[in-house]
């Protein structure tokens, strides 16, 4: 085990775990400990479940001394974003409107996990109910950027990117309706995927959109996150979007490697968004890359960003006003400032704006997939810029500087965002790589080609330098 | 058309805020003000003419059994 336990990734933990080199307790006392020094710097958790991890590590030490083999997240400790429940804990969405919502039942992805002899070691910040922003006004602090706390972490699965770059898990579950897992795996520089539409189920998941909400995994590597992906797919029959298809293996042929795969560049994405130019060189490098492993790299153009943009935030809106409105109206002062004036807001879209905004998106489906005819997978930027400061987040600004991650959440495409290289300023900058419904497995092929190119994941956040900052 | 609207009725801040029973302070009313300029805008932007057959309920049937 060359890496310190904390910078392991799952392959290599699992290896270790199950040739009974490594014990589960172990690894798990080892992140408790790291938890416990560290998280001062980033704020990830808002809650650590050590007593029911340690019971889960024990037992998964147990089963693994006697043969039983779960597969490869046996004894892997991961965080849920604390939107999502762990039966016999609250699910608080980060707001003072659910500080006692104790849950009695595990959502499915939580099942899963266990399932799979996964530990859960915590719930973890998110922005007020997946649409606040970084506030400084709800019961628990804003997660900050493990690279420089004096960032924001990107949401609003923001503590879910801070805790895998942390080293404080290899791998936690975040939540993207418009964004929130790619964003905070761009600005943090890990691994996050948000699944095509209905591949993995949310029941048990607080809604923000229901239309646009997926769930899906942050890992530090490619491969980690096809694992994670493998254990969390699935039909549920229970939730009316779920998909009722047979489910291939994303993992099974990621080092398949890109020669011959047509690659769709989407530098105009960044552009539009007016992109840094160490955001536009880090994304056609990687088009570079992948044309010097074989693929076959074509620049495309899609519809205007803001297209997607207005046709999205209207859906959104709508959406989360229709489960809100109640304790807009009744209980306001439990939201933070943030949210509360975003759902506001969202109180002045029409119905027939919602209604526009549907008939137009079934436009821009129809039109991105005439382009994906030709292409395996679309490359463009996840952000605009690496992560900005976290006092500098704007209230608005979805209409006006959208996130480049909406189109796909619009299409419903899945979507990774991952690491290809680092600021001036020693921050992340991110690549985002598209493809078609329910085709993960080129997506990861793709991504994991990439990776093995590069040396970002050779390099992590310093947070004894957090901590110095901390103090001072 | 009040800037404080969408091109279908005209409500204001001042009405929605009364309805809900909120109060803002003038730094709040003046961002808001600006959002809600930008949200008519996106929506003008989505609000063209469409055929009836463009129904909007299926636009995510990516799957078939």
């Amino acid at each position: 085990m060359a890496e310190p336990l904390p910078f392991m990734t799952i392959t290599a933990l699992s290896k270790a775990i199950a040739s009974k080199a490594l014990s589960p307790v172990e690894l798990t006392q080892t992140l408790l400990d790291r938890v416990d020094q560290y998280d001062g710097v980033t704020n990830a958790f808002i809650e650590v479940t050590a007593e029911l991890a340690l019971k889960a590590a024990r037992k998964a030490e147990s089963e693994v001394m006697n043969g039983l083999s779960r597969g490869p997240l046996h004894g892997i400790p991961v965080g849920l974003k604390d939107i999502i429940d762990l039966a016999g804990y609250r699910t608080t969405a980060h707001s003072h409107q659910l500080i006692d919502n104790w849950v009695k039942e595990d959502a499915v992805v939580t099942a899963k996990l266990k399932e799979a002899g996964a530990i859960i070691l915590g719930k973890l910040s998110t922005h007020e109910f997946a649409m606040g922003g970084p506030s400084f006004d709800l019961p628990f602090p804003p997660a900050r950027n493990p690279w420089n706390r004096e960032h924001f972490s990107g949401g609003s699965s923001s503590g879910s990117g801070a805790a895998v770059a942390a080293g404080f898990m290899p791998a936690a579950l975040g939540t993207d309706t418009g964004g929130s897992i790619r964003l905070p795996a761009a600005f943090c520089g890990i691994v996050g995927l948000k699944p095509t539409y209905g591949l993995v189920s949310r029941r048990g998941v607080l809604p923000l959109s229901q239309s646009l909400d997926h769930i899906g995994p942050m890992t530090w590597t490619v491969e980690d996150n096809a694992l994670l992906l493998d254990v969390l797919a699935g039909h549920d029959p229970l939730d009316p979007a779920s998909a009722d298809r047979p489910y291939v293996s994303a993992s099974a042929g990621i080092h398949g490697g890109v020669k011959g795969l047509r690659v769709a560049y989407l530098p105009s994405l960044g552009a539009e968004a007016g992109a840094s130019d160490e955001v536009m060189k880090g994304v056609a490098h990687v088009a570079e890359t992948l044309k010097s492993l074989g693929a076959i790299v074509e620049e495309v153009t899609l519809p205007p960003l803001m297209d997607f943009a207005s046709c999205g935030n209207m859906i959104l809106s709508s959406e989360a006003f229709a489960i809100h409105e109640p304790n807009i109206r009744q209980r306001p002062e439990k939201y933070g400032e943030i949210l509360r004036d975003r759902l506001f807001l969202a109180g002045f879209v029409h119905a027939s704006d919602y209604v526009h905004a549907m008939k137009m998106r079934g436009e821009l489906v129809a039109t991105v997939a005439k382009v994906m005819r030709t292409y395996d997978v679309i490359i463009c930027a996840s952000a605009a810029t690496p992560a900005p400061k976290i006092k500098e987040m704007p209230k608005f600004g979805l209409y006006t500087k959208p996130p480049l991650t909406f189109p796909f959440n619009v299409t419903g495409m899945p979507s990774l965002s991952m690491c290809c290289g680092y600021s001036a300023s020693g921050l992340p900058l991110a690549v985002q790589i598209a493809g078609h419904a329910f085709e993960e497995a080129t997506v990861y092929r793709v991504a994991q080609a990439y990776e093995a190119t590069t040396t970002w994941r050779s390099r992590r956040p310093d947070l004894d330098a957090g901590l110095k900052a901390l103090a001072a | 058309m009040s800037a404080e609207s969408t091109p279908q009725s005209p409500i204001t801040i001042d009405m929605k805020l009364a309805e809900y029973g909120l109060k803002a302070g003038p730094e709040t009313l003046e961002s808001l003000k600006g959002a809600v300029a930008d949200l008519q805008t996106a929506a003008k932007n989505i609000c063209k003419p469409r055929s009836y057959l463009e129904e909007p309920v299926h636009a995510l049937r990516l799957w078939k059994k």
